[in-house]
């Protein structure tokens, strides 16, 4: 089993049609997460430094929607 | 109001179970410990005999559950025990369905994150001024002088009634809490009582509308000019939204800066983290908002539902206590623990699903707005020594009195 390395670059998807607005993500971590003005988050899919990782998954944790996940590339991804 | 210790919950957890009300003399103090006791020890929904008899979800999952579900969980009831306080229903909270989502597109727009942003400017200067007024005496009652001026300031501003209408407010919106709601007896008795505060708005969109509202994006000049169905809006459906929007706003917010501001009171070490970097508050509203349980509302069953083994039968009323669902095990690690750095922090402090909170992000700003200024001038402060904190749990979970103090 290996696990990624850190230089690898973080693959981020939002999913559009589960936001509902309520901005959480931007709210703890305002650095990865843009929303709109009414909250919504259209960022769809987008890579990061995974410097950010650690705001990213912040981010991530605090969307009641679970409206954001982190796709894995490589051989498991499907 | 008894003392702490005087009225004690029941012994087993079934009797917990069976007596639960928010109302209950013996959770007023600290309702979180007997519902955590109830929720690891009974099935995942249990039922109430009180006020009529209702069942409780305890569970994040299936709080969450029945809130995206309003097609079977309606909010036409959303109080237990529910009174119907005018004489249409409440816009948007108490409607379901198309109507519902009709209101709720022109609504959101008016509380979202831009305007709220436009808006900061003057609710930061509200709050500082809030705060001037009390750091020099070196003490204040936290409560009465902060936690429910801010709320009402920044609902003023952004309904664009003006400050000025700050004592009026407060004034109309004590009598109706102290002596109309508890005096009134029929659902006739409550629509009088509320007119005197249904009149001041009245008053407040007729003052709008002849000030102009060009270029405006308070909500007053926002439902003057906007559309539902196609229509203008009625000035009893202005008044409707803006007076369930006070009554949604006010003393939730006011009940969640007192039992984070006990919360920063008591720990030293998260007051020299705020003023260390400001940037970490976001952070702790949010973390305090899961841990502090502040608001819990009703749904009545439309159809025969069956969920862990239960039936709830069309006709029976649901307590959402989504506040309580932040303490959920299975959701949130040491969920008793205040943890900043926590990895999950999805709480359901402003609901889930189509009713949740439309004013979840004023409110932030207003948590986010007292903490930053307050610590720009009062960096260090305490609990004032043999004072003691009085918590209610209804109709808010929040505290009555928070004795601080400092050195000015």
């Amino acid at each position: 089993m290996t696990t990624r390395p850190d230089t690898d670059t973080l693959r981020i998807k939002v999913d559009g049609g589960v936001c509902m607005g309520h901005a959480m993500c931007n709210a703890l971590a305002p650095e990865v997460y843009e929303v709109d003005d009414a909250g919504f988050n259209r960022m769809g899919e987008f890579e990061l430094d995974p410097a950010g990782r650690g705001a990213a998954e912040r981010g991530a944790s605090a969307c009641p929607e679970r409206a954001i996940s982190f796709p894995r590339s490589g051989p498991t991804a499907g | 109001m008894a003392e702490h210790g005087t009225f004690e919950p029941p012994d087993t957890v079934e009797e917990l179970a069976s007596r639960w009300s928010v109302y209950q003399p013996w959770l007023q103090h600290d309702p979180v410990t007997p519902w955590n006791r109830m929720r690891d020890a009974s099935p995942p929904i249990v039922r109430s005999d009180e006020l009529g008899g209702y069942w409780i979800l305890t569970r994040y999952e299936d709080i969450e559950w029945a809130a995206k579900n309003p097609d079977v969980f309606s909010s036409a009831q959303i109080g237990i025990p529910h009174r119907d306080i005018f004489e249409t229903k409440q816009i948007p909270i108490q409607l379901d369905g198309d109507e519902h989502r009709m209101w709720r597109q022109t609504l959101s727009v008016l509380f979202n994150p831009a305007v709220v942003n436009h808006f900061d400017p003057l609710i930061r200067q509200a709050t500082s001024e809030a705060i001037d007024k009390v750091v020099e005496k070196g003490r204040c009652e936290f409560i009465e002088e902060i936690a429910v001026t801010l709320p009402a300031e920044t609902f003023l501003i952004t309904f664009g009634i003006g400050r000025e209408y700050l004592q009026p407010l407060l004034d109309h919106k004590t009598w109706l809490r102290k002596e109309g709601i508890p005096n009134a007896r029929t659902d006739a008795d409550i629509h009088a009582a509320n007119k005197p505060l249904w009149n001041f708005f009245r008053d407040a969109v007729d003052r709008r509308e002849a000030e102009g509202t060009e270029g405006r994006l308070d909500v007053f000049s926002r439902l003057l000019t906007t559309k539902f169905d196609d229509r203008p809006l009625t000035r009893d459906e202005m008044v409707n939204a803006a007076f369930v929007s006070m009554l949604a706003a006010l003393d939730t917010t006011t009940a969640a800066l007192g039992l984070a501001f006990l919360h920063l009171a008591e720990h030293p070490e998260v007051q020299r983290r705020v003023v260390a970097s400001p940037d970490n508050v976001p952070a702790i509203v949010e973390e305090l908002i899961r841990h502090e349980p502040v608001s819990s509302t009703g749904r009545v069953v439309t159809r025969d539902v069956e969920r862990h083994g239960v039936t709830m039968r069309a006709g029976d009323r649901v307590l959402l206590s989504w506040g309580m669902s932040g303490r959920d095990p299975d959701v949130f690690d040491r969920p008793d623990e205040v943890d900043f750095d926590r990895g999950s922090t999805r709480h359901l402090g402003f609901g889930i699903g189509p009713h949740r909170c439309l004013g979840m992000h004023v409110a932030r700003k207003v948590m986010r707005t007292a903490i930053e200024e307050w610590h720009a001038r009062v960096p260090g402060y305490r609990l004032v020594e043999g004072s003691t904190p009085v918590h209610h749990y209804s109709p808010a979970r929040g505290i009555a009195s928070l004795e601080l103090e400092w050195e000015s």
